[in-house]
């Protein structure tokens, strides 16, 4: 239960000065440049050395033997019972790129090569890890809060990154809350130089001119063959993520995409299969029917956990704490219960049905679709924008919320279109499905879904593992022909035919409902009092970027056209629990 | 040409205060119809609202119909607007349709569940300046921008159940424009009002044609409107779906067009007759 961090510089005593005070340990001469933080949940393991390099990272890898036998085919044999870290670290230092877009897996590993940091983070975002310069010294850490303590640094609040949360809902790319701290994108290799420049390498990025790749046929190719082959990429995916020997654990929502990985897992597992729902009270509308259904159809030791206001009231601060970049998700809590659940059945691996919408076709492209049509501005950042309101987020209440100071500051930043333009143009992908798609795996998938299942997983020392998210899986759906993903209006068609035989039709040919999270009424009760004290007490005013006479007309239930003042405060909330949490 | 009388000190008073009345109300009319949240209006929407501000005897009780006689010629209108110098909120006015401008080559592979058709234009460039078409999933176009491209007619006819949602005024045009638009599409289509009785329901402000200009009220056109209805437009009224307040309108077409799919149920088919003359489409809170 640790994280860790790293430091290089012109010099190792510099270096091992610098990794000393993020870590607050005593500086040893002898020190490795890179060391564990304990005391902060998370799978750090290390520091490795081979060859000059040393590495640590919070690595765990789905094919061992793949990667064992491709070192040993380059002549470089690793120990068959080193630890992922290790392992990765070989398959970096004697296969280069290669070697790391073969591994399959969640990681990141840190490797120290001389007065240069490696920062290497898997190919979906499963893991992640953050990185600053401060006092000629490069730093990454798994963890964003001993960056935030970092005294070289002197880090602060990064107004551009509050815009960009309260647009997202998340923080979409490399931005983080704190200013001069970056997060590391995945699928890349990422080298700090001594100098105080980078340079990035994408060693993965999906694109739909792989199209036949992937173990398919030549031709022109039917449904049924991608949807076939789909079905071998999904029982291979939930394979290798099943703990060996063990019960597995399966977040059972009710929905197609947790029912089919929990069907996978039950037909492919040798051990019991647990289900988990989430219950917010039988007066509320609920998936429990569905959920139960397939827990039934599937034969899973299920369990219905019941999530009140109060609980959430209770626990919301600790749990948003957690993250190192704020979730503006109101299941944040539920999801933190959730994996205290299985942990306390003692189970360490909990798998989901996250990945689904961004990789097969979900709700919300048909929106920027029909938003195709009415486009009178051809240029790129016009798609940009209105997939930014599509969001429905805080992004046109900006000028309401914020402060005429803030936004005064905001003027020259960089403005959040950024983070999606790159995908919303011809480039990996040509048809504008697939560019939404695309995008909305690298910014919500990546900064959203991924790290918030892990932060909040690794706190009760689960495993969070998602299938969908597979990177084999990945290319396979954007190989795909866009139309056998949205087909006709049916969303995620293709992966549904891929497990009809699995799942009763009553659930996969369900609507998308969505989890519905009485965040309202949570509001108006247990979080009423706590809500209205933070966001309109006096730290909130002194730190001067929420006016309150927005939030109050919120909380009175107006100054929207549709109801969403529930999900605004929900954000802004977040951000300051964050806020206080980060010390900022 | 004989020189302009001067205007005696009263009268000339009594016009001062006029226009600073109606610039008043005007500027409030503007607030209202951008409320909540900044809601984007069209000129004519404006002036609806400034009817209401100036006669506020929309908030009647909804049991009782009537509507209400414009407290204010549109030319005054345009003259105190012009004397804003703009507003917050007011839209352009629109310019002529644009073909799709698209390069996507996909946009028309997959399936289009509802499609918005709108008798006037402005309102259906008010609709999308709100979002209307990424809040619901529905692409929005005039009348005057008809016949529909067959690629979206085939995406159409692909979502399986799709419903094309006319929204019209309560007037002779309005009606015929529905009927056009339903008889030229094999799309289940269905009108969304406005009718007499929502205008009614409402209070919304009603125009009056003068005699001469009155339009025959064709048979065909009334079928589901009530005997009450028929008269009430024989007599020359008319209500523009501008009349409505923006707020209430985003409201109806986004729950109407969201609600509705073409699936034809037993109970769906006996109401179908009072559908198409927008039943249960209108007044709701």
């Amino acid at each position: 239960m640790a994280r860790c961090c790293a430091c290089a510089g012109p010099d190792d005593d510099r270096a091992r000065t610098q990794l000393a005070a993020i870590t607050g340990a005593p500086a040893r001469p002898d020190a490795a440049p890179a060391a564990l933080i304990d005391g902060e949940p998370g799978h750090a393991s290390g520091p490795f050395t081979l060859d000059g390099l040393t590495a640590v990272g919070e690595v765990t890898l789905h094919n061992r033997s793949e990667l064992l036998a491709a070192l040993a085919a380059a002549g470089a044999a690793a120990p068959a019972g080193c630890p992922d870290g290790e392992l990765l670290l070989r398959c970096w230092a004697r296969l280069g790129a290669a070697g790391v877009r073969a591994a399959e897996g969640m990681f990141v590993l840190i490797v120290v090569d001389g007065a240069d940091l490696v920062l290497i983070r898997d190919q979906v975002g499963a893991r992640t890890v953050f990185y600053a310069r401060a006092g000629g010294c490069w730093a990454a850490s798994t963890s964003l809060r001993s960056l935030r303590h970092w005294p070289a640094l002197g880090t602060g609040l990064n107004l551009a990154a509050v815009r960009s949360f309260l647009t997202f809902a998340y923080l979409p790319g490399e931005e983080t809350l704190l200013s001069g701290v970056l997060e590391a994108l995945p699928g890349r290799i990422l080298r700090l130089a001594a100098d105080g420049t980078s340079t990035q390498e994408s060693y993965w990025e999906p694109s739909d001119a792989v199209a036949r790749a992937d173990g398919l046929p030549a031709g022109e190719l039917g449904p049924g063959v991608y949807a076939s082959r789909l079905r071998t990429l999904l029982e291979d995916a939930t394979r290798s993520r099943l703990p060996q020997g063990e019960k597995v654990a399966v977040l059972l929502s009710g929905g197609v995409d947790s029912s089919l990985v929990t069907a996978l897992a039950a037909e492919l597992h040798t051990h019991p299969v647990h289900t988990y729902s989430i219950s917010f009270g039988d007066e509320l509308p609920n998936e429990l029917g569905y959920s139960g259904l397939v827990a039934e159809h599937c034969g899973t030791r299920h369990r219905i956990l019941t999530v009140s206001g109060d609980q959430v009231a209770a626990r919301l601060a600790d749990t948003v704490a957690l993250l190192d970049s704020p979730v503006g998700d109101p299941l944040t809590v539920p999801n933190l219960m959730l994996a205290e659940a299985v942990a306390g059945d003692g189970l360490r691996v909990s798998l989901n049905g996250e990945g689904g919408d961004p990789v097969f076709g979900g709700p919300k492209n048909l929106p920027m679709l029909v938003h195709e049509l009415h486009r009178d501005d051809p240029s790129p950042g016009a798609r940009a924008e209105a997939y930014l309101r599509s969001y429905r987020k805080c992004y046109q209440d900006l000028p309401a919320l914020l402060t005429p100071e803030a936004l005064r500051a905001l003027a020259d930043e960089p403005h959040p279109e950024r983070f999606v333009a790159p995908y919303l143009r011809p480039g990996a992908m040509q048809s504008l499905l697939n560019q939404l798609l695309h995008c909305n795996l690298r910014t919500k998938g990546a900064h959203h879904i991924l790290t918030k299942v892990e932060r909040l997983t690794a706190s009760q020392g689960v495993q969070g593992r998602s299938p969908l998210f597979d990177r084999r899986v990945i290319d396979h759906a954007f190989a795909t022909p866009p139309r056998w993903k949205l087909n006709g209006t049916v969303e995620k068609w293709v992966l549904k035919e891929a497990v009809r035989d699995l799942l009763p039709d009553t659930v996969t040919d369900r609507p998308k409902s969505g989890m519905r999270v009485p965040v309202q009424k949570w509001l108006r009760g247990p979080l009423h009092e706590l809500s209205g004290d933070l966001l309109l007490g006096g730290r909130s005013r002194q730190r001067g970027l929420l006016r309150p006479d927005t939030i109050r007309t919120w909380m009175r239930g107006e100054g929207a056209l549709l109801p969403r003042q529930g999900g605004k405060l929900w954000l802004v909330l977040t951000l300051e629990l964050w806020l206080r949490a980060y010390d900022l | 040409m004989s020189p302009r009388p001067p205007m005696d000190r009263t009268r000339l008073g009594r016009t001062l205060i006029g226009l600073a009345l109606i610039d008043r109300a005007l500027a409030r009319a503007a607030a209202r119809a951008g409320e909540p949240g900044g809601i984007r209006f069209t000129e004519r929407q404006l002036y609806y609202e400034l009817c209401r501000v100036l006669r506020p005897l929309h908030a009647g009780p909804r049991r009782i119909p009537y509507t209400l006689a414009p407290p204010v010629t549109y030319s005054r209108f345009r003259e105190a607007l012009a004397r804003t110098g703009g507003l917050p909120g007011l839209l352009p006015a629109p310019a002529p349709a644009a073909p799709v401008r698209t390069t996507e080559s996909d946009l028309y592979d997959y399936g289009f569940p509802r499609l918005l058709v709108c008798q006037d234009r402005a309102v259906a460039r008010m609709l999308i300046a709100n979002d209307l078409h990424l809040e619901a999933a529905c692409p929005v176009f005039a009348a005057e921008e008809l016949p529909l491209d067959p690629r979206l007619l085939a995406a159409l006819d692909r979502a399986g159940d799709a419903v094309i949602h006319v929204l019209h005024d309560a007037s002779p045009a309005g009606l015929a424009c529905y009927r056009r638009i339903r008889d030229a599409h094999a799309t289940p289509t269905r009108s969304m009002g406005l009718v007499p009785r929502h205008a009614g329901t409402l209070h919304l402000t009603a125009g009056r044609a003068p005699k001469p200009f009155r339009v025959p009220l064709p048979e065909h056109l009334t079928a589901g409107l009530r005997p009450a209805e028929r008269a009430w437009l024989a007599s020359g009224r008319f209500t523009e779906v501008a009349a409505v307040n923006p707020a209430r309108l985003l409201h109806a077409v986004i729950r109407t067009v969201r609600g509705t799919t073409g699936t034809r149920t037993p109970v769906r088919h006996h109401l179908r007759g009072l559908r198409e003359a927008g039943f249960m489409t209108w007044p709701t809170p």
